[in-house]
């Protein structure tokens, strides 16, 4: 199959060899050469041997050849003719070209293989076209602050009413008869208290990991939050019948098995965790209301102690940490997009509740219709976002993963790049939908004037279909785009496209697969990193080179030694 | 399993009929008593929203027993 025209540029490093009968005299071009992708498969299938002197794509375009050629022959220098033809007039004119748009900033690439007394000639008008030496030092603005005020726990204890006490977080003992009948699809609620090294203890599969935190001054974003450390409460669940609430799969068993402690979305090694266990309606499981009745009387809980926590002043927090988001004039605008579950019933998420990680006051996305929402890094980092979403365990983002979101994290403090915003867009479940919603993403960030995207989803199936047309729509508006996703051999990609060329890997499963661990396959600090250094690869004009076809994890670990030897 | 080159297993075009659907889920009838099988709605590829009696497609390959 010959090269397109449009892709010509990506393979100009890769060896050249003619795809059909080439006749003597013909002037290469694209559509005479074969795709370089297909050449390894070609060669080891023994239909194709790759001289030393095979020359490159670029080496060859433009130029005459001297034989007929048959399918599949390499091209190699003698069979070509030496003198240049019209590529060169064409580069000539394409570097007039480039003075006369308005992109003064696009690089003027002059490659030279070979040669002798070459002399340029740069008109001096042209020279108005360089930028001026005295440019004006653009000042960094700060746009909010958040301070972070964190409370260390050291014990959970029962008491008769809900208190926080030099490390001491007491809960109150018919706290549960209160919550029970909050919603009468909640048929049960039980709360235990499980210490680090009590964990080898049977679950039921766990819908969520949620921090406590609460406002004390300000809206989400800015002002003050307060929040412990040291203890988290999941959220665990299953139906009148017995069967876990789930949908990819379900994680229940023994919880130390179960979850892998120390991902941004679960508890770490040394967390108390409090765990809420509700019984919900049956058959209401894969149903939207069954679900979200769980949060809700959990968030009720959770809001009790809320109360408490907001009463604590700041010589009393262990630890005061202060969020400064700030606009990095000057340095180049990027945008994280975070593809969130928007398919209905458990595949959703809750934008902007009253409390950081909170319930109440927030809006799902799949009521906002799944269309892109803008936050800003501070108020992701402050619990802008409540998961309800129930995808496979292993991919699941939990709230506490969006508090402490590695990519939001690394790109904020990177000083090369200025975050403008994180943008939330949730994943409908017909194509149509998926359209709608895709195409509104691109207008907004084409309105944004981003210089660089990096677009993450979570979990696996058709919601692969969105995440490469927001790729497409960002790709086709020439901004530089990453795609972060779990796909290892279960979660294959399903379609793509040929802005799908910069993706990371979120697997870390030896099989591949959905392991049914929680958090095993989501974004962690060392994934952030290595998207961030593709961003800026591709940013910057750097190559990326072609995928194999098959999944092999010895390309992540590869990747991964290149980013951080750097 | 481990050991099958997943890339080039056989897979065969299996057709069936949507016969049941939850906000969550969709349940599948094979042709040819071929059996059922429930799947949540993110494994289903629609133009439309998917409605009890749509046609499906799937290519599956043969289920191989792991342990026993």
């Amino acid at each position: 199959m010959a090269i397109s025209h449009e892709n010509i540029e990506r393979y100009f490093e890769e060896p050249a060899v003619v795809c059909c009968l080439t006749e003597a005299g013909t002037i290469i071009g694209p559509e005479n050469l074969e795709e370089p992708e297909i050449l390894p498969e070609l060669q080891s299938g023994g239909f194709l041997q790759l001289p030393s002197n095979v020359l490159k794509i670029k080496e060859v375009l433009g130029k005459r050849l001297k034989k007929t050629l048959q399918p599949l022959t390499p091209v190699t220098p003698d069979l070509i003719e030496e003198e240049l033809s019209s590529a060169c007039k064409v580069e000539k004119q394409n570097i007039v070209s480039a003075f006369n748009t308005s992109e003064h900033n696009s690089p003027i690439r002059v490659s030279i293989g070979e040669g002798k007394n070459i002399t340029f000639e740069i008109p001096t008008s042209l020279l108005q076209f360089f930028p001026q030496q005295h440019q004006v030092e653009e000042k960094e603005k700060i746009k909010r602050v958040l301070t972070l005020r964190e409370y260390e726990i050291k014990k959970v204890q029962w008491a008769d009413r809900i208190s926080i006490q030099d490390g001491v977080l007491m809960l109150k003992k018919d706290i549960v008869n209160e919550i029970s009948s909050i919603d009468p699809i909640v048929k049960k609620v039980s709360i235990d208290v499980i210490e680090p090294d009590k964990r080898d203890i049977f679950t039921n599969t766990i819908l969520d990991v949620i921090p406590i935190a609460t406002k004390v001054e300000g809206k989400i974003g800015e002002g003050i939050t307060n929040i412990l450390k040291g203890v988290v409460v999941i959220l665990t669940g299953v139906d009148e019948d017995g069967v876990q609430i789930h949908e990819f799969g379900s994680c229940e068993g023994i919880l130390s098995q179960k979850i892998k402690f120390g991902r941004p979305g679960c508890p770490d090694e040394d967390d108390i965790i409090i765990r809420v266990d509700v019984v919900i309606e049956r058959r209401t499981g894969m149903e939207r209301r069954g679900p979200y009745a769980a949060h809700k009387v959990c968030d009720v809980f959770i809001q009790q102690i809320r109360e408490v926590l907001k009463t604590k002043s700041a010589s009393e927090a262990s630890s005061i940490k202060e969020l400064v988001e700030v606009d990095k004039k000057g340095r180049p605008r990027v945008v994280i997009v975070k593809e969130i579950m928007g398919q209905g019933a458990m595949h959703d998420n809750i934008i902007l509740p009253n409390e950081p990680c909170g319930v109440l006051g927030g809006r799902c996305n799949v009521d906002l219709g799944n269309v892109p929402v803008v936050l800003s890094s501070n108020e992701v980092l402050d619990g802008a976002i409540h998961a309800l979403t129930c995808v496979g365990p292993a991919t699941k983002e939990t709230t506490r993963h969006y508090i402490r979101e590695p990519l939001v994290e690394l790109l904020r403090a990177d000083n090369d790049l200025n975050l403008v915003g994180v943008v939330f867009v949730g994943s409908p479940q017909a194509n149509q939908e998926k359209l709608y919603v895709s195409e509104r993403l691109g207008m907004l960030i084409e309105a944004m004037g981003v210089e660089g995207a990096i677009v993450t989803t979570e979990g696996f199936g058709n919601n692969h279909i969105d995440f490469a047309w927001h790729i497409e729509q960002i790709g086709k508006r020439g901004i530089p785009v990453v795609g972060v996703t779990f796909a290892g051999v279960q979660g294959s990609l399903i379609v793509g496209n040929k802005y799908m060329d910069a993706m990371v890997e979120l697997n870390k499963n030896e099989e591949g697969i959905e392991s049914e661990i929680l958090a095993e396959n989501t974004l962690c600090p060392e994934d952030a990193r290595r998207a961030l250094a593709m961003l800026k690869t591709k940013m910057s004009g750097g190559k990326i080179l072609p995928p194999f076809s098959k999944w092999d994890p010895a390309v992540i670990e590869k990747n991964q030694s290149l980013v951080d030897r750097v | 399993m481990r050991e099958i080159d997943v890339y080039s297993l056989p897979i065969n075009l299996i057709k069936g009929k949507i016969v049941d659907l939850s906000e969550g889920d969709v349940v599948i009838q094979f042709d040819s008593r071929l059996g059922m099988m429930r799947i949540p709605l993110r494994m289903l590829i629609t133009e439309k929203y998917p409605q009890t009696g749509d046609e499906v497609e799937l290519y599956m390959s043969y289920v191989m027993v792991n342990k026993q």
